[in-house]
């Protein structure tokens, strides 16, 4: 599959999915520069793959599992630590859409 | 019109692990001070990595096992991208293409349930939405995020409201036999989420289905059918008026408003989301042999369906009481061990315990007959004696308060016409509260019951002494011999074989 | 004396025969780099009082008598993407800028917990996402060669810093050539372990199937030292290796040179190569060869997938990992937007770099529906065909020597523009981190404008000491390492 011409929809498609906002300068420097990037990666089509299977991890640990057993964990003041936004212990988010 | 509902539920079990999924904070989070419970994995912290709890992976395992399921032998865990602010990673460590077990069923009412999976997924944190000044704002609180997750999902085979509570009932008592969760639906720690549509075939021979709705926000089990209900309802009349069939684009996301008792549109219609999926790269495959299956699968105590058939076929007793004892998992072994006890061969010596019973009766207890006798008994006193107890006292069955041997030595006084099955009520109630044998507290009570004859007999005298009318009357309408019957009774404080009394006023009535 | 000529366990001698206070040389190292470093730039934060603090705990363990850690007195300058508890860590990004961590990388506190002495956080580009240091959010940090080339990157700051001799070792991360590529534009040593050798609890993720801490200095003896450390299973990291640690440091003479089987492969040096930088690169080889080695051409035919495979994975992983950075529970945050989804895009957009959101939206890409089979799942089973080509060939050879960069050295500002150019300057370091196997990057010579050049030696997977002796000898006839830039 050869990769589709990246248009300015796609592009605010993915800035939204990737929560990123994009000013239109950055969306015009962008856009070619993805383009060149992406189409690069069809250099992969020529490529048979037929019977391989995909590595997601280069060296498989045999034994990544933890006991059942509860650990230290932060005290209140120490995981809020690092942010003003919050009250009574909790994180705060303003204009959330409510459920 | 003919019309089918057509229903799937997934439901969530959160388990009662000691730690979270991917991280060893403690995994209580009823009642406990906001963002106690947190570290770097489960706060989404940088450069934080999750590794995941061993007995979560086994009780999920075990879980898909009891609901008929097959383990894959590898599994992995994904990847699933969202934003919101109680996700901290901004994705969710979850299974998709290769959960742990898959392809289970459940039977229901007569009808098969297939479960296409259950998975392993780790809970969000909780937000609380107020406002304040003006102001929209949520608070969150981390302390539930990473708390493991069982995801059950199944096949839409479910045909009604009512089957679909019975499903859940199901499997909230598989569960809680298991002992891997409370799985209380009130409390959050069971959430249900029924899809919903339905298969209408018009007159001209037309088949069309609705769109999907699924629903979220359920927080009960009469919720769960009210709501189902509800949406059926809701999407007939939608037919009838637009005559949409679905799509591949106009499933719907609808919120329970448990006040107004309906479903509301909650999401515009978002095609699916794109969560793009794939493989974690922090966690290694996860490997299960097939001995270690095995002995999770031996760890599995006899289920509830299980159990019913076997009170049904050897213990003898109905429907109905076999479903009412296994209800409750612990109410149901109390109960069984009484009958094991005596029955089994490991307890053969114990029997000599009977006062003045000789072998051959000992012999006679691994008669299926008696073993049915024994079993229907017991369950009688449980289901009504001490069940109406534990009714009055709110309390739960204590296990250290119910005697084997107690129960043994009433049945025997019972079958013996010692003891009246109205008495047997009686001690029995006394017994648990007291920890004395039963027998004996009759004993001491003077509720023997007279199967004497003679003793009878001299009663019965007197009786048709003191009722010269009710006698007279005897001789016209027979069913008067009742009242005799009820004066023995109350003349010999209750004690006297009724059976034997009825026939020996009969007698000295001829 | 100048203590930041001297190797680790030099230094550490020191302390034990009291020619020197872990106090003094601290002093020493916080004077140099208030001298030198506002022409290189290479710290983000200079952790004085830290490194005081440190200092004068060992001083009282040496007074009592009491063992000091196996790097006591030594120097070491931290990449900004590792976590350190309590000290400002930005991961060079305006996204964390004021960000103080609450717990510390394993890796950094294995170090700690042996007496070294951080002496500050170095520059990076944001997040690790660069070959140049050029896109860090705060500053360019330039090579001490020459002030107006860049000193490669990511880990330009840990690399810039091990060759002004500001500290004895420095740590970096290797994800697609991150240490290597900068160490050998500055011309000092560093060392890409095998994938799970040292543990990533801790580090800012950027892609967590690739990601490599690793440890910069100016002699492969040091690097010895410091990743015997640092090495090992973490129980926090699923992916770490349960592997026994040799002991590298009394390894280094293990390998016979005479005989060993050098593959050079084709591909890394072809036409795309500077002249300069090849001629130098198998000028090492040759050294090797004096030595009894037996240099043989291999071939590697994958080598120009390795980077299509690089840039859809890495991206895609990146993707997901920088989802946590929205100002909710750290970092910098925005005023809010309408909504929620408005607050995200605005908080991220704000503060993320140009190169963080290019890669984040590269990687959404590739991941987005209708695209997965294509890129990821494509991508993925290639990763197969380069991973089992590298197990054939060093099965075949006893290890494989090539080059580094295919140029020295660019000018700042150089390759800005271009993307894609830079993504092209990884070709020779990303294959080896697609299959996860280990390489070590050591200086082999200058070019016509006295600029550093590198060549790597990769071994199989868990090969590091044998990639270290073999290293460690060629410094022994060698003195690139012991070069010095004037400034």
């Amino acid at each position: 599959m050869s990769s589709s011409k990246i248009t300015l929809e796609t592009l605010d498609h993915i800035a939204k999915l990737a929560r990123i906002k994009l000013s239109d300068h950055e969306k015009e420097v962008f856009l070619p520069q993805l383009e060149s990037v992406i189409e690069y990666f069809d250099v992969l089509n020529s490529v048979n793959t037929d019977n391989v299977s995909p590595t997601f991890r280069v060296i498989e640990e045999s034994n990544p599992l933890r006991e059942d057993v509860i650990g230290e964990s932060f005290s209140q003041k120490l995981a809020l630590s690092s942010t003003k936004n919050t009250q009574d212990g909790y994180f705060v988010v303003t204009n959330t859409i409510k459920k | 019109m003919k019309v089918t509902p057509i229903i799937g539920l997934e439901v969530h079990v959160e388990l009662r692990t000691q730690s979270k999924m991917f991280c060893s904070c403690s995994a209580t989070h009823f009642h406990v001070e906001a963002n106690t419970n947190t570290c770097p994995v489960c706060l989404g912290l940088p450069g934080a990595l999750p590794v995941p709890n061993r007995t979560a992976c086994e009780w999920c395992i075990k879980l898909g096992i009891a609901l008929g399921c097959t383990p894959n032998l590898t599994s992995f865990f994904e990847r699933k991208n969202y934003f919101y602010p109680d996700l901290a990673k901004g994705y969710q460590l979850t299974q998709f293409e290769k959960p742990f077990v898959v392809n289970g069923k459940l039977v229901i009412d007569g009808q098969e349930i297939r479960i296409n999976r259950a998975h392993m997924e780790e809970d969000t944190g909780k937000s609380i939405h107020l406002t304040t000044g003006g102001q929209d704002l949520t608070l969150i609180d981390y302390n539930r995020c990473g708390v493991p997750l069982v995801e059950i999902v199944s096949e839409p085979d479910i045909t009604s409201a009512q089957m679909a509570k019975n499903y859940l009932l199901k499997i909230q008592q598989i569960i809680r036999y298991l002992g891997i969760s409370d799985a209380d639906i009130e409390k959050g720690s069971m959430r249900c989420e029924p899809t919903i549509n339905l298969k209408i075939e018009t007159d001209d021979g037309k088949v069309v289905y609705t769109p999907l709705a699924e629903i979220k926000n359920v927080a009960s089990l009469t919720g769960v059918q009210t709501a189902i209900d509800f949406e059926l309802n809701r999407q007939l009349e939608e037919f009838k008026q637009t005559g949409e069939g679905k799509s591949k684009t106009n499933k719907t996301t609808r919120g329970w408003d448990a006040d107004k008792n309906q479903t509301f549109l909650q999401r515009e219609k978002e095609g699916s989301s794109d969560y793009r999926y794939f493989p974690e790269p922090d966690i290694p495959y996860i490997n299960f042999t097939q001995a270690e299956i095995d002995a999770i699968k031996a760890s599995i105590p006899e289920l509830p369906d299980q159990k019913i058939e076997k009170y049904k076929t050897i213990y003898g007793l109905s429907d109905y009481d076999a479903q009412t004892i296994t209800a409750d998992f612990a109410f149901a072994n109390i109960y069984e061990s009484i009958i094991i006890d005596y029955i089994y061969e490991n307890k053969v010596n114990d029997l000599t315990k009977i006062v003045g019973k000789s072998l051959k009766d000992l012999v006679g207890f691994t008669d299926s007959a008696k073993i049915k006798d024994l079993a229907k008994f017991t369950a009688n006193l449980f289901l009504g004696a001490i069940k109406t107890h534990l009714n009055e006292t709110s309390e739960d069955l204590d296990q250290s308060k119910i005697n084997s041997q107690f129960f043994f030595d009433l049945f025997m006084a019972v079958s013996n016409s010692e003891i009246s099955a109205t008495v047997a009520k009686q001690v029995i109630t006394q017994s648990y509260q007291t920890g004395v044998n039963p027998v004996e507290i009759a004993k001491s009570k003077g509720l023997i019951q007279v199967s004497d004859s003679g003793e009878i007999e001299k009663i019965a005298k007197k009786v048709i002494e003191a009722n010269p009318k009710t006698v007279e009357d005897y001789k016209k309408n027979p069913m008067s011999i009742g009242f005799l019957i009820g004066q023995l009774m109350k003349a010999s404080n209750g004690s006297a074989n009724p059976k034997l009394a009825k026939e020996i006023l009969e007698k000295l009535l001829k | 004396m100048d203590y930041s000529t001297l190797s680790i366990p030099q230094i550490r001698q020191l302390l034990l025969d009291k020619k020197a206070t872990a106090t003094e040389i601290t002093q020493f190292f916080l004077d140099k780099i208030k001298l030198i470093d506002p022409q290189i730039k290479a710290f983000i934060t200079i952790t004085e009082k830290e490194a005081l603090e440190k200092a004068a705990e060992i001083d009282k363990k040496i007074a009592n008598n009491e063992t000091i850690g196996k790097l006591a007195g030594s120097i070491m300058a931290v990449k900004d993407i590792f976590l350190t508890k309590d000290i400002e860590t930005t991961a060079s990004s305006q996204v964390l800028k004021g960000y103080i961590p609450q717990y510390s990388s394993t890796v950094y506190q294995k170090l700690l917990d042996q007496d070294a002495i951080i002496i500050g956080k170095t520059n990076t580009d944001p997040f690790a996402f660069g070959g140049s240091t050029e896109n860090s959010g705060f500053f360019t940090t330039k090579n001490p060669w020459n002030l107006d080339m860049i000193p490669g990157g990511s880990s330009g700051g840990s690399a810039a810093a091990t060759a002004a001799n500001l500290c004895h070792f420095a740590l970096g991360t290797d994800t697609g050539g991150s240490i290597r590529q900068p160490a050998s534009l500055c011309g000092v040593s560093g060392l890409k372990p095998t994938y799970g050798l040292n543990s990533r609890f801790g580090i800012t993720a950027m892609a967590s199937s690739f990601d490599c801490p690793g440890v910069f200095a100016r002699s492969v003896d040091d690097i010895a030292t410091v990743t015997q450390i640092t090495a090992g299973h973490d129980k926090n990291d699923a992916t770490s290796t349960h592997q026994t640690i040799p002991d590298y440091s009394s390894l280094l003479d293990s390998v016979n040179l005479k005989g060993l089987k050098i593959g050079l492969p084709k591909e890394y040096f072809t036409q795309a190569i500077n002249p300069e930088v090849k001629a130098k690169v198998l000028e090492a080889a040759k050294v090797l060869e004096s030595k009894g080695a037996i240099l043989k051409e291999v071939s590697l035919p994958s080598t120009n997938l390795g980077l299509a495979v690089y840039y859809i994975l890495v991206p895609s992983e990146i993707s997901a990992n920088m989802s946590r950075y929205e100002g909710i529970r750290f970092g910098q945050t925005a005023p809010d937007g309408s909504n929620i989804i408005s607050y995200y895009m605005n908080v991220r957009g704000q503060f993320m770099e140009p190169e963080v959101k290019r890669r984040i939206i590269i990687g959404t890409y590739a991941l987005s529906s209708g695209y997965y089979d294509a890129y990821y799942t494509k991508a993925a089973k290639v990763r197969t065909l380069i991973k089992q080509e590298f197990e054939s060939v060093l099965a075949d050879v006893d290890v494989i020597l090539a080059p580094v960069s295919p140029t020295s050295a660019w000018k700042i500002g150089e390759k800005c523009s271009n993307p894609l150019e830079m993504y092209l300057a990884d070709a020779y370091t990303v294959c080896i981190n697609v299959a996860g196997v280990p390489s070590l990057a050591l200086p082999c010579g200058f070019n016509s404008n006295n600029l550093p050049i590198g060549f790597q030696l990769i071994g199989n997977f868990f090969e590091e000491s044998k990639i270290m002796s073999i290293g460690h000898q060629y410094q022994q006839i060698t003195d690139y390492h012991l070069q010095t830039p004037k400034i």
